[in-house]
């Protein structure tokens, strides 16, 4: 066993309730906003079925190889070959993830925080911590996500009481105004991105402990978080409206300078910020780490230990060679990632569950035919 | 400049990990290690430098291009 902690049903759902917040508190209503304008809010609402199915289809692959990763549950599958080659595609997404979210930190905070500090400094800043948590096991991080957790559930709950006041109702309509295409295209980013993203959950399952009430736990915590992001999605159309929303890639932060209660209550934005930061931490972290975990499962390696450092400086230079500047990602990229996410987090664990079906029923048949012929 | 830091780094993190994996004898690891280490020291150089490298997420663009032109066309359709 390459990893030797235990995390409990709760510690999973905390570092699951973050890594679906993560960087989508920040992101998510523009990206949502941009393809289906005012009618996002019911795209986000309807996309949650979808999504929920998506992570049932993963639960249904990991109880198909109990006690394996995805990525040995792969070349368990596949065959040698064929299982590293799509190893070696997940193991690209969460390298990719790991460095582009690490590359969102730092964008967000040199534009609109910290505007005069070069970008590798806040990488690197970021990226030990990273490292700090990764070096002490998933134990340790899984528990710091609990001890996290209600300081940013308490502070998206705090921007959307305060926020309120100046929402308006007649912002979002027409109401169904944009057509079934531009709701359609919503519904991919649902599935793409708060669900997606969570095929990282297939690494973890297997070190945590067997409890009856996992699947449903987890089904429930990623029902909530949906929950919260499309009451994101509503409450900055409803503030901001359906234009402003497209166009500022950080709404929330936006929504959070705009709070003002009696001339007493202003300028909260930093701790929005921090809230961010805290989550997009911990999902970069799990990025990392099942980065490491699968490269030495792939290669079957008796520690992991010695490459999160190396890897630390791969996924630094990454973060920079990503993109030549933001809107690169943001504007050209965001198109092309949904489906990859749907790809990866969908469309390849549901391949691979009708593998396992399809090899079961063949086997079984031909073990009834065995046994009635002889 | 840039290139003797990002060398001294690597080198301190060799002289931290080596000694451990040298002691248990293994060599797979050292070896995956080392390549590790050369990829992102020559990654770390190119990002402070800020030389212009295509970027890895063109293949992403490349792959799904044709994905979605098609999706594109056939709801355009409808």
């Amino acid at each position: 066993m390459l990893e030797k902690g235990r995390i409990n049903v709760r510690q999973l759902a905390a570092l699951c309730l973050l890594t679906q917040i993560g960087d989508m508190i920040l992101v998510y209503p523009a990206v949502i906003t941009s393809y289906s304008h005012q009618d996002s809010w019911i795209a986000s609402l309807m996309g949650i079925p979808f999504g929920l199915f998506s992570i049932w289809i993963m639960l249904r692959l990991y109880k198909m190889q109990p006690g394996k990763t995805l990525i040995e549950g792969l070349i368990a599958n596949l065959g040698k070959w064929l299982g590293a080659i799509v190893s070696l595609w997940y193991l690209f997404y969460f390298l990719i993830l790991a460095s582009t979210i690490t590359r969102e930190v730092g964008d967000f905070l040199t534009t609109q925080i910290m505007p005069k500090t070069p970008l590798p400094v806040i990488h690197l800043l970021y990226l030990i911590v990273v490292v700090w948590a990764i070096s002490h096991g998933i134990e340790s991080m899984a528990r710091s996500a609990e001890l996290f957790l209600p300081l940013v559930v308490l502070f998206v709950l705090f921007l959307f009481v305060f926020i309120l006041p100046q929402a308006d109702i007649n912002r979002i309509r027409p109401i169904f105004g944009t057509g079934p295409t531009a709701i359609l295209q919503g519904i991919a980013v649902t599935i793409a991105y708060p669900f997606g993203e969570l095929i990282a959950l297939m690494m973890l399952l297997p070190y945590t402990t067997d409890q009856r009430n996992r699947n449903k736990d987890i089904l429930l915590t990623a029902l909530i978080v949906s929950l919260m992001l499309s009451t994101l999605v509503m409450i900055s159309i409803m503030v901001l409206g359906p234009f402003f929303t497209r166009h500022n890639i950080y709404a929330s932060f936006i929504l959070a300078q705009r709070i003002s209660i009696g001339n007493f209550l202003e300028r909260i934005e930093v701790i929005v910020a921090t809230v961010w930061i805290l989550s997009t931490f911990f999902k970069g972290a799990l990025y990392f780490y099942c980065f490491i975990l699968g490269i030495s499962q792939v290669l079957r390696l008796r520690s992991y230990k010695p490459l999160i450092w190396p890897s630390a400086m791969i996924v630094f230079g990454l973060a920079m060679i990503i993109s030549p500047n933001i809107t690169y990602y943001f504007a050209t990229v965001i198109f092309y990632w949904v489906d990859w996410d749907i790809t990866c987090g969908t469309v390849i664990p549901l391949f691979l569950l009708l593998v396992y079906h399809f090899r079961n029923k063949w086997s079984g048949n031909r073990l009834q035919r065995a046994n009635s012929g002889s | 400049m840039v290139t003797i830091i990002v060398v001294l780094i690597a080198a301190a993190i060799c002289v931290f990990q080596l000694p451990i994996m040298m002691r248990n004898r293994w060599i797979k690891e050292t070896a995956v290690f080392v390549v590790f280490l050369v990829a992102g020291s020559i990654m770390s150089v190119i990002a402070w430098k800020m030389i212009t490298v295509p970027s890895p997420l063109k293949l992403i663009v490349y792959i799904y291009k044709p994905i979605n032109q098609f999706l594109e066309l056939m709801f355009r359709r409808s």
